[in-house]
């Protein structure tokens, strides 16, 4: 298993936030986390990832116990890409994706050749070689999302977590980004996504969890878990789920009274 | 990857450059000044420091480049270096442009220190001291507070230091009321406004250590900064311990201007101007802004030292002038809209 997370339970004070969370996810496997805003998505990321501590359970990457690791460490076994946003500086497309590599040496020292081919191959990964010299603001917001994805597999983990990465993307780059990201399972990453769009997770992941209150309600592969009744209790909505091309694609649309 | 164009060679050129203008800046500043010395024996003294050579030159000359002009000289280059280091240093770290190195009080508590040596009629060599200790106090003092905020750090520290420094500046204009208006009344009130006259030997030797022992690690830790300048979560993902980086950086940027604003007075402007000047020319990731702005602020605060001490029939403080290239400055990148850098 590529990640594993047991009985992970989370409060805010006396808030409890996360409620006894079990799942795993076997390499080479891309995941999406439905659940409406405030559920917890979020929280449980910033477990995974080792930001928030003082959770009970326990969170194994690639079997390794992520509370007796280091953040340095940390950094080579989990990758996070963040939602694109704008960076205080206008810093180039490759010093962005060398940051990805900052883990590799000691910080008394700067990223150097061996890091800038590791870089530009990343790029090149994401088929944006030729924004290397580019500045991140000048960009377009499916680009930087690229941008970002590139930086995260600089940074040579093999687990990358995604918070919403097309949030803020239009159509076309929902889709692109989403294929990106689908095509990187066969290269062996896993991949852990949070998503509102219940069509992105049918269409591109292997097993989808559903989260509602703090607790997991539901997992599985796309064809067993996802029907009306589950996205009508995740969001409160009415919808139809319906099918096209003989069954081979699913997708849900509300149903208005 | 034989391409050139990834290799920041350009930015290494322009940082070349600068340093070649800087060389070439101090030794026409030698020249500069009331006292006449041309270059040829400018030349003469300074390599008869090293290697032995008769004298072509008259004892005043001499004494007047190195007692007089080379510790200003030295002075105006190591100050401005230190200021601008430390503006970009902060302006990392609080991922603002905007920030300055008085962000965490660093200047009003130096000024505080500074009026009250100057009021229990000290020596300008305890003023000098007092300045810098309470430099340092007070922003231990906003780190120590910051430390008890909850949410985020930055905006804390940031929000502290706003706090403490108003509390200090209090303390200031409290001493200006009391002081004698003959004679600590002025003091205090050219102390405030920031001059390099008058600067010896001993101020550089004063200030030298504390000075590198903050600008050495800014420069070792530059890269480490782009990272911080992402912000904690995204940093501590990339693998920063963002706590111990960010303190050691914030201890050095704090000694730089504590020491600078020690000797020289509340220098303005040029921590936030220059790293901005430099972004625009080298670009925004710290590997090259980091050298950058320190030279150039190392070359601005020498040519506006020379403008301050020669062009004027009496000396202009070198505060005064900084800000009136500062706040123009300031306004033309609000209505250019291009603050980013």
């Amino acid at each position: 298993m590529m990640l594993s997370v047991d009985r992970l339970s989370f409060s805010f004070g006396q808030r409890p936030v996360l409620r006894d969370i079990s799942f795993s996810i076997p390499h080479g496997q891309m995941v999406s986390l439905l659940g409406p805003n405030g559920t917890g998505k979020s929280t449980l990321f910033r477990c995974i990832l080792g930001l928030l501590t003082g959770y009970s359970g326990s969170v194994l990457v690639d079997g390794k116990n992520t509370a007796r690791i280091r953040l340095s460490d940390m950094a080579r076994l989990i990758a996070y890409i963040p939602q694109v946003h704008y960076p205080a500086f206008n810093f180039t497309v490759l010093d962005m994706v060398l940051m990805g590599t900052s883990s590799r040496f000691s910080a008394l020292y700067m990223p150097g050749e061996r890091e800038k081919e590791k870089a530009l191959l990343s790029l090149e990964m994401m088929g944006i070689q030729d924004l290397a010299l580019r500045n991140y603001m000048m960009i377009s917001g499916g680009e930087q999302q690229l941008v970002l994805m590139a930086r995260a597999l600089s940074q040579d983990s093999r687990l990358l977590i995604m918070d919403e990465p097309t949030a803020s993307l239009d159509f076309g780059n929902q889709t692109r980004v989403m294929q990106c990201v689908r095509s990187l399972t066969s290269k062996g990453y896993t991949i852990l996504q949070a998503t509102h769009n219940p069509n992105q997770a049918i269409m591109f992941s292997d097993q989808i969890m559903a989260m509602s209150g703090g607790r997991i309600i539901a997992q599985g592969e796309p064809g067993d878990v996802m029907n009306a009744a589950l996205i009508e209790e995740i969001y409160g909505i009415r919808v139809r789920v319906e099918c096209m091309d003989d069954g081979k694609t699913r997708y849900c649309v509300p149903v208005f009274e | 990857m034989d391409n050139n164009k990834y290799h920041g060679r350009s930015q290494r050129l322009i940082l070349l450059a600068m340093a070649v203008l800087l060389l070439g800046g101090i030794l026409v500043s030698f020249k500069l000044g009331r006292y006449p010395v041309p270059m040829k024996e400018t030349v003469g003294i300074l390599i008869s420091r090293v290697f032995p050579i008769e004298p072509f030159w008259p004892e005043r000359m001499a004494t007047v480049l190195f007692n007089v002009r080379l510790p200003r000289i030295l002075l105006a280059c190591l100050v401005g270096c230190s200021l601008s280091s430390a503006g970009a240093a902060y302006q990392g770290i609080f991922q603002n442009p905007m920030a300055a190195p008085d962000i965490l009080g660093a200047s009003s508590g130096a000024a505080f220190g500074a009026a009250l040596a100057i009021l229990s009629g000290a020596s300008t060599r305890i003023i000098m001291l007092s300045a810098f200790l309470f430099s340092l106090l007070t922003v231990g003092l906003v780190w120590l507070v910051s430390q008890r905020t909850r949410g985020k750090k930055t905006l804390g520290l940031v929000l502290s230091g706003i706090m403490v420094s108003s509390l200090f500046s209090a303390g200031t204009s409290f001493f200006k009321l009391v002081a004698d208006p003959a004679d600590q009344l002025p003091a205090i009130t050219y102390w405030l406004m920031g001059s390099l006259s008058g600067a010896r030997m001993s101020d550089i030797t004063f200030v030298i250590l504390p000075m590198l022992l903050g600008l050495v690690p800014l420069i070792i830790l530059r890269w480490r900064i782009n990272i911080l300048s992402l912000g904690d979560d995204e940093a501590r993902t990339l693998g920063v311990n963002v706590r111990r980086l960010r303190l050691i950086v914030i201890v050095s940027a704090t000694l730089v201007t504590s020491s600078a604003v020690a000797v020289s007075g509340t220098i303005g402007w040029v921590g936030l101007v220059i790293p901005h000047l430099s972004r625009k020319l080298v670009g925004s990731s710290f590997r090259h802004l980091m050298p950058s702005s320190m030279l150039f602020g190392a070359l601005f605060l020498l040519l506006v030292d020379n403008i301050s001490r020669n062009i004027f029939p009496v000396e202009i403080p070198i505060g005064i002038l900084t800000a009136f290239i500062g706040a123009p400055f300031f306004l033309y990148l609000i209505v250019k809209g291009d603050a980013r850098g």
